[in-house]
């Protein structure tokens, strides 16, 4: 049907439009790669600090639950570790948003791209009861090594 | 397989459940030409999204977080504007009225709006489309078990798309006009949700600050993993410790509009025949 078609041209030339807008838009995929662990109910990471920029998380969660990465930035001052946490739920009020990926299942592995400016961060799992009973860990964005 | 099954369930719900409404709605006011314009826009979206995420993870990026979720927000939005129309319309419209005793500016106005529906439909898709699509992707690709992982999302959308079709087959069978205070309740039920979620996407990306405090723990209905809890997140918007923001609007809306759908005796347009106006 004609008109069918042209719309599914329609879309594909959408699609590839949106990939190159995503590609501008993003922080390159690379620059320092970070492991990330999820278990019920911790987050290990493979290094606790890296240089500032470009930085890649390589996330596993090993369950058996399902877990989240929230990633905030912590001004100073405000302890990310002993947040306040009201039915479950930390208050991230205090600290800014990066970037996040929600519902990883068990057993799966997904990738987070970030560009972080020199500071230090925290990675969440703020899903019910999981933040107060561990899952929350420190990361440092360094001075970037440059020229 | 049930984690991710109730993963699919849920963020395929949230789409095909207001494309199932909307294509109900449409048939009921026999507006068959839209509802294929609907089916062409929900199938092109689906594919946009499909395209979009290999695409992304063909590169290696992701989208970016904050625009994501003022876009999510902002649809969810329109999704609102949407379904408050079908809700005010079927108050005003019982199934009396015949579309052939329409004046020309109301068909005119009828067009658009179905328009407007298709619309719709289209961008709920695209809203939770993307983030489903890369889930999907993940599943399937970033598992140790990749089987039973894709194996469960795929079943949980599936289902999703399953229950939409027959709230479709069971709207156009049950009158939405007669039975216009139970639908139109639903409706506004929905619409409550989805104004809570545009305020939960919202704040995410940082838009709104206010009233961020956690209002109460309803993780005893909405306990994440269930599949209960991706039927009530995903057609009720439903959080498991919702905020005082999403609470508060949640109320803002369900309350004045429940109340419009409730009350017997508002004024109606509809009544027999003479009361067509010109």
């Amino acid at each position: 049907m004609y008109t069918a078609r042209r719309h599914v041209t329609h879309a594909f030339i959408a699609v590839m439009t949106l990939a190159a807008a995503a590609c501008a838009r993003g922080p390159a995929g690379g620059g320092t790669e970070v492991g990330v662990r999820l278990r019920d109910f911790d987050i290990e990471l493979s290094r606790s600090s890296a240089p500032a920029g470009a930085v890649t998380l390589d996330v596993t969660n090993q369950g058996p639950s399902t877990h989240e990465v929230e990633i905030f930035a912590v001004p100073d001052g405000v302890d990310a570790d002993h947040l306040k946490v009201t039915a479950g739920v930390a208050d991230t009020g205090g600290l800014r948003p990066v970037d996040e990926v929600e519902d990883i299942a068990p057993s799966t592995n997904t990738s987070l791209s970030v560009t972080l400016a020199p500071g230090t961060y925290v990675l969440i799992c703020n899903l019910p009861g999981h933040y107060q009973q561990g899952m929350h860990v420190t990361f440092v964005a360094g001075q970037s090594s440059g020229p | 397989m049930l984690p991710t099954f109730v993963i699919g369930l849920r963020e395929g719900l949230e789409a095909s459940l207001i494309v199932g409404i909307v294509a109900a709605f449409l048939i009921q006011r026999g507006e068959r030409t839209a509802l294929r314009w609907m089916w062409i826009g929900v199938l092109s979206g689906a594919a946009l999204c499909a395209g979009a995420a290999i695409g992304l993870n063909a590169v290696g990026q992701s989208l970016p977080f904050r625009q994501r979720e003022v876009l999510e927000g902002s649809l969810a939005l329109l999704a609102v504007a949407g379904v408050t129309y079908m809700v005010v319309w079927m108050r005003r419209h019982a199934p009396e009225l015949r579309r052939s005793l329409e004046t020309q500016a109301e068909h005119a106005l009828r067009r658009g709006s179905a328009l407007a529906l298709v619309g719709m439909a289209f961008l709920a898709v695209l809203r939770e489309g993307v983030e489903t699509a890369v889930f999907l992707l993940a599943a399937f690709q970033g598992s140790t078990d990749s089987a039973a992982t894709g194996a469960g999302a795929i079943l949980g959308i599936a289902v999703a798309i399953g229950l939409g079709y027959g709230l479709y087959r069971g709207g156009i069978r049950i009158n939405l006009g007669r039975f216009f205070r139970a639908t139109g309740f639903v409706l506004v039920l929905v619409a409550a949700g989805l104004v809570a979620s545009a305020v939960h996407d919202l704040a995410e990306a940082g838009v709104v600050s206010a009233l961020q405090g956690r209002a109460f723990d309803l993780t005893w209905l909405v306990a994440p993993g269930t599949i209960r809890a991706s039927l009530l997140t995903g057609m009720l918007g439903f959080q498991p410790v919702p905020t005082i923001a999403e609470v508060g609007v949640w109320l803002l809306y369900a309350v004045p509009m429940g109340t419009y759908v409730l009350w017997p005796g508002i004024a109606r347009r509809s009544q027999p025949v003479e009361s067509k106006v010109a």
